[in-house]
């Protein structure tokens, strides 16, 4: 996938009319956000720090949060400065810094995680770097104005869940006398304890679980794995799928091999190597 | 006026949904809350992408002090992540808005929204099914052709209630800027979505076009000034609307004036009194959300400390201002520095337009009685009182509190905001929605 690394050669017919998305500094892939951003996330967020947006779904494209950011002041702006800031600049010009931005923060996760790991196979890690670009690949095709029509979810009430739109309950059949609790909503699809099975679209269309889960899931990862078919599917599915590793197969080391290379301060004494553990 | 209760308020809490664990997933975090028509339905959206809608039990005419509760009727996924590759960003799937249409036959009709795309819900019951077919078993397996020796016509026969929730129509790829509101005009055929510069006037069964009616684009965006953060149709006249700026101001445009809205019809704006200008006086005024009354003659704002209530005859200043949390005006600094300053409050009347309620921090919620000129402050905590009890009122003091109904204002969290609120058409029930519980509050009936 070349996408990144060519998109800021070629010289592209832009619309003027931008979207008001900005990256930040930090080295953070931000999410496209109108609203004047609390660490990354708007609204009653700034409670929540990078932890949950670890947990929310695989498809975020959150760098490592121990990335060292290039910034580490984040100032306030309202959405008028951020929209003027985007849009004041020279679009060409600004696109550019844009990708650059996006290569940075690929590059520094890469380089934190091959200088953190010792192994032997080096050239393995840099010749992996598509891995790593699994996190900025579009996991799913552009939004087309079809997709989505005419596919019913259907829900019993008696029952609390999801059943299938011939109206036959998929089993085992949750106690129907279990009270509803959201954080327990029987559409589960994003979380990626779900995604563990999930291989291709093509088996997940013979299994006989209602559709109702997993569709959209089910579009996005097979986009993934379809284009990345020389991949390892072995170390595509936890750690990929888990939202919260930017790099593939790293997550094996131990922490032993992160010797010397801490980047906390020198004067401390640093004998716990598991804190500087890649989670 | 920042009085306090008598202590007890008319209010008590009916129920609360979703997890109480502290552990919260940011998926499930409420981002829309919303009663239909008859407020017989309640529907909720979450970051994740799902609407949960609640049905309130009818058989609740025997029960002579309370309404009847809401239990969940129906659950899917409205709007799933996307990722533009062309500028490299994600796109979320939170639930940025939810309304209803009337309702003209069995099915119900939502709109939902995230940032870029709206779409049309159907949700419908089905409590029968065809039976008896020739070549399938029941579980779909198809019966073996020896097996077929007699020919059967199928049957409706009665199942378990179903509620099916069917996508109708997708409204994409209209808005450069994030949507921040949806509208559904009172002539049931169109609608209004609205995004930082712009506001799009859709028919609801064309997805492959809109008008665009309100253009606040300059020519040139160093003179850009302010932003669209509200908009609204007015509830009774269709040609009607109004948006609200982050400068404070609501424009009110009449669509028969012009195609396009850029020049309004009427403009609200309090004058700004300069002995309170100060670095955030801009900020605080920008305008959280902006609702019509019932009524069509009078509309509501929110912006970060007040409720002003506008009489639609008089553009100069409001009749009515509120205080939500008027001990928050000194701490306007740190409250930028952590950003609640930039919260957005949603605001929404009682269903005769004699009371108006808002969300504060530390779960406290405001209600305003507009004809007793009375306010009180209320929490929404599950620990606050079993169903049916009375809620208590609460005050907030500047120091150190003093009685048991009193907190100070250092101790308040604003991690635990309210944000989303809305009220019962019709019955004095509202639904709001701490960060990822939602609480339904009635009136004791006796």
């Amino acid at each position: 996938m070349n996408n990144q690394g060519t998109m800021s050669q070629e010289k592209m017919e832009l619309d003027l009319d931008i979207s008001s998305s900005l990256v930040q500094s930090d080295g953070h892939l931000r999410r496209s956000n109108s609203e004047p951003m609390i660490n990354g996330l708007s609204d009653a967020s700034q409670v929540f720090q990078r932890e949950v947006l670890r947990s929310r779904r695989n498809s975020t494209t959150v760098v490592r949060p121990n990335v060292v950011p290039s910034s580490p002041v984040r100032v306030p702006s309202t959405r008028l400065q951020r929209i003027k800031q985007e849009e004041g600049v020279d679009v060409m010009n600004r696109e550019t810094a844009h990708e650059r931005e996006v290569q940075a923060a690929m590059q520094m996760s890469q380089s934190w995680e091959e200088s953190l790991s010792l192994s032997d196979n080096d050239l393995e890690k840099s010749s992996s770097s598509s891995p790593k670009r699994i996190d900025f690949v579009p996991v799913s095709p552009a939004p087309s104005p079809t997709r989505g029509i005419g596919k019913k979810q259907c829900f019993s009430p008696s029952l609390q869940i999801l059943v299938s739109s011939n109206g036959l309950t998929p089993s085992p059949v949750p106690s129907p006398t279990r009270r509803f609790r959201r954080s327990q909503s029987p559409i589960n699809c994003i979380r990626p304890s779900i995604m563990g099975n999930l291989k291709r679209k093509g088996e997940m269309e013979t299994e006989s679980q209602p559709k109702r889960l997993f569709q959209g899931t089910t579009n996005m990862l097979s986009t993934e794995v379809s284009h990345l078919p020389e991949l390892n599917t072995c170390s595509l599915s936890p750690d990929l799928l888990d939202g919260s590793l930017s790099s593939v197969g790293s997550s094996s080391d131990s922490p032993a091999k992160m010797e010397g290379v801490s980047p906390s301060s020198s004067n401390s004494p640093r004998t716990p190597l598991q804190d500087l553990s890649p989670k | 006026m920042d009085g306090d209760g008598d202590g007890q308020s008319r209010w008590c809490l009916s129920q609360v949904k979703g997890a109480v664990d502290d552990d919260v997933a940011e998926a499930d975090i409420i981002s829309a809350v919303e009663f239909n028509h008859s407020g017989e339905l309640l529907a909720t959206g979450d970051r994740g992408g799902r609407i949960v809608i609640f049905q309130q039990e009818q058989e609740s005419k025997n029960l002579p002090q309370c309404h009847a509760e809401y239990n969940v009727y129906s659950t899917f996924q409205s709007h799933e992540p996307e990722f533009d590759y062309l500028k490299s960003l994600e796109i979320e799937e939170k639930i940025n808005k939810i309304r209803w249409l009337p309702q003209k036959n069995a099915a119900h009709f939502l709109l939902s929204t995230n940032d870029k795309t709206i779409k049309l819900w159907k949700i419908s019951e089905r409590d029968k099914r065809p039976e008896g077919y020739n070549l399938k078993e029941e579980d779909g397996r198809y019966r073996h052709p020896s097996s077929l020796t007699t020919l059967r016509v199928p049957v409706f026969q009665p199942m378990d209630l179903m509620v099916e929730a069917s996508p109708r129509r997708v409204y994409a790829n209209a808005h450069t800027y994030h949507i921040n509101s949806i509208s559904v005009n009172s002539d049931n055929e169109t609608y209004l979505s609205a995004d930082d510069l712009r506001v799009n006037l859709w028919h609801l069964d064309f997805t492959d076009r809109s008008f665009n009616i309100v253009d606040i684009k300059p020519a040139n965006m160093e003179e850009l000034t302010e932003v669209i953060t509200a908009s609204e149709f007015h509830p009774l006249q269709c040609n009607t609307f109004v948006y609200g700026s982050s400068k404070g101001s609501v424009r009110l445009c009449d669509m028969r004036a012009s195609a396009l809205c850029d020049q309004h019809s009427k403009l609200f704006e309090e004058p700004e009194d300069p002995s309170t200008r100060s670095f955030f006086s801009e900020i605080i005024s920008s305008i959280s959300d902006v609702k019509f009354s019932h009524s069509g003659r009078y509309m509501m704002t929110r912006d970060y400390l007040t409720l002003k209530i506008w009489d639609l005859h008089m553009e100069s200043r409001p009749v009515e201002i509120y205080q939500v949390h008027g001990y928050l005006r000194s701490k306007l600094c740190s409250l930028y520095e952590n950003d609640c300053i930039f919260d957005k409050f949603e605001c929404c009347w009682g269903g005769d337009d004699s009371e108006v309620m808002t969300g504060s921090y530390n779960n406290f919620f405001r209600m305003f009685d507009r004809d007793a000129q009375r306010d009180a402050t209320l929490e929404a905590s599950w620990e606050s009182g079993s169903p049916g009890l009375p809620l208590k009122t609460w005050r907030v003091c500047a120091g150190s509190r003093r009685k048991r109904n009193e907190i100070g204002v250092d101790c308040l969290d604003f991690s635990r905001k309210i944000l989303y609120t809305s009220w019962h058409p019709q019955d004095n029930i509202v639904a709001l929605a701490t960060v990822n519980n939602l609480y339904i509050f009635q009136e004791k009936l006796n």
